[in-house]
């Protein structure tokens, strides 16, 4: 959490991430190009920039796709969540610099002003196989552009987590989109059955892994409770819920809830984490705060609001026990204005 | 995970069993990604063994010729005496020399320029402003202008004479499309080039009358085609004289 807008909070860990990552990038890069030049002496060194930068920023796109399904089976994953925006700032300007150098190659230097080239050269709009791959690959390039410039938590705050995790789930039509540009142009002109094979698998593991993900999701969300008596839901026995800070979720009138127990006290917060709608019933409670899986914000158990300085703060339920049971107000107490007692 | 292995991004150390899991899993990730690199680029298809002498500026000395397409004809000594090479005259960036040669067919010339040759046939990429006039007086061409080889029905792609000879690699098929458009629109000649295994013929294309035919065969470029024409030898140039309009699309 941090209260200050910085470009990046840097601790130990950040740095692992990006020494690992960026130490990865550079190492795709230069294996391709060197064992590129060494194979295939004969080919250009911008081509195999071009042909670098582009696949290893589809490479690195699985990755990024594939860290959330994974995390939601795998928790021991979720550092990889943390700074997954680091990641996806590296996959574009990595696909900005394929992009960059195809643009000098292919579109500048002619009688077209290159963007109208792009648009403009293979005008086979109407016919799949001849379409000009190339307006695609512009298409997910310009929303990755929007996506790494808004990505900083700055965005995430003036836009509203809703609204900046919609505008971030343009990702999927980039993907498409970048599956489209390498289908309808590199698997074209190239027979390489790894290409082929790393689209088509790739393809069908994201798949996969998001429906896998999203079914275990859907059956945890599916377990039906009791009708509400006096407003109130019958959700767990108290014995039932962890004692050691794991928290339990319950999906009551629709809204999921996370719960907590501390002693023969029991939490009710909104599982959604203000900042980017994390599953706070998948954290911890550590001391008095509910702490986000995701990127660790923390909301006081009993208020749902983050500790002064920061001004976040979620829905809290009403709780009661009644025979060894936990029963949960099916209505919401509103999210408070932080540190001034009232409602948001 | 127990509660020791809560992971929080913010605090400085991740518990020891997240930073090992990590550890394994960073150092498998790039395992994975380094065999990527190494499988797709060991397994791109050949590229030709085309030359561009990028940033050797060259001169050279020759007679300029328009027809079928803009050339400079160069004599070249050799151990069986002097033989003549024509070498295709294009202008930097995606751009044609035909205004370089315009009304100097047959004048003596000097040429600063960038060689560009790929296999028997050569061009030269001319400098801003690398054409000296030498003799204005025209001369009529050292060997007979074509010798007619008969008609051909050909399998191949069109392709622009400038990447094809060595500026750029690849270039023909789907990817280098677009860049092979703007270059033939923008007046540098079209080839059609039938390749058979790693050996490829290589035609100049023009009209069944001889004219260019750059504009009219954009819609063909860097696709699978059956040409028929007539098929000349010209120095060291094969030319094709085919009416686009008979263009066919071959079975992929």
């Amino acid at each position: 959490m941090s209260l200050n807008y910085r470009a990046v909070g840097w601790n130990r860990q950040k740095r692992l991430y990006d020494t690992a990552l960026v130490t990865g990038i550079v190492l795709y890069l230069a294996v391709f190009i060197a064992i590129g030049l060494t194979t295939h002496p004969e080919a250009s060194a911008e081509v195999l920039m071009i042909r670098g930068f582009g696949s290893g920023a589809f490479v690195l796109l699985h990755v990024i796709l594939a860290i959330g399904p994974a995390c939601r089976l795998a928790p021991r994953l979720l550092p990889l969540l943390y700074n997954r925006r680091h990641m996806g700032v590296a996959m574009f300007s990595m696909a900005l610099v394929h992009g960059a150098l195809s643009m000098l190659m292919y579109h500048t230097q002619g009688d077209l002003n290159p963007i109208v080239s792009l648009f403009a050269s293979n005008t086979h709009y109407d016919d799949l196989m001849r379409f000009p791959f190339q307006t695609l690959g512009f298409f997910a390039l310009v929303i990755l552009a929007f996506m790494a410039a808004t990505s900083h938590d700055f965005w995430l705050a003036n836009l509203s987590a809703p609204t900046w995790k919609a505008l971030h789930m343009l990702v999927y039509v980039a993907y498409a989109a970048l599956v489209m540009h390498v289908a309808l142009g590199a698997l074209q002109a190239e027979s390489s059955p790894l290409l082929s094979g790393f689209v088509v698998v790739g393809f069908a593991g994201l798949a996969a892994l998001h429906l896998f993900a999203g079914l275990r999701e859907t059956g945890r969300r599916d377990r039906s409770l009791a009708a509400p008596r006096d407003g109130f839901v019958d959700v767990i026995a108290l014995d039932e819920l962890p004692i050691d800070g794991h928290g339990h979720v319950a999906c009551l009138s629709g809204e999921r809830v996370a719960i907590f127990r501390d002693g023969d006290e029991v939490f009710a917060l909104s599982n959604a984490c203000q900042h980017q709608n994390g599953p706070l019933g998948e954290g911890r409670l550590i001391g008095d705060c509910v702490t986000c899986p995701w990127h660790g914000y923390e909301y006081e158990r009993t208020t749902g609001v983050s500790p002064a300085p920061f001004t976040e703060s979620v829905p809290t339920f009403a709780v009661e026990l009644r025979d060894g049971r936990v029963w949960i107000d099916a209505k919401p107490r509103p999210a408070r204005d932080a540190h001034h007692g009232g409602e948001a | 995970m127990t509660k020791d292995d809560f992971y929080v991004g913010y605090q400085d150390r991740a518990p020891v069993s997240v930073g090992g899991t990590m550890r394994r899993v960073a150092v498998a990730l790039i395992v994975v990604a380094v065999a990527l690199a190494a499988g797709l680029t060991a397994e791109q298809d050949p590229f030709n063994d085309a030359v561009f002498e990028f940033l050797e500026v060259k001169t050279f000395e020759g007679v300029l010729r328009s027809d079928p397409v803009p050339m400079l004809e160069v004599t070249r000594p050799s151990s069986e005496g002097a033989s003549v090479s024509s070498y295709l005259l294009v202008k930097l960036g995606k751009h044609g020399a035909d205004d370089l040669v315009d009304g100097r067919e047959g004048q003596r010339a000097r040429i600063d320029g960038t060689l560009v040759y790929n296999g028997a046939v050569t061009l030269i990429e001319v400098a801003d402003g690398g054409v000296e006039i030498l003799d204005g007086t025209p001369s009529s061409r050292a060997e007979p202008a074509r010798r007619l080889l008969g008609s051909r029905r050909l399998v191949g792609e069109i392709v622009d004479s400038k990447c094809w000879l060595g500026v750029m690699k690849p270039a023909r098929l789907k990817t280098h499309r677009a860049c092979a458009i703007n270059c033939i629109a923008g007046g540098i000649p079209p080839l059609f080039v039938v390749t058979n295994g790693d050996d490829a013929d290589v035609y100049l294309l023009v009209g069944s009358d001889g004219r260019t035919v750059n504009a009219e065969v954009l819609d063909f470029v860097g696709e699978s085609l059956i040409v028929t024409g007539d098929v000349a030898m010209m120095g060291e140039w094969l030319v094709l004289s085919a009416e686009p309009t008979g263009f066919t699309p071959a079975a992929p």
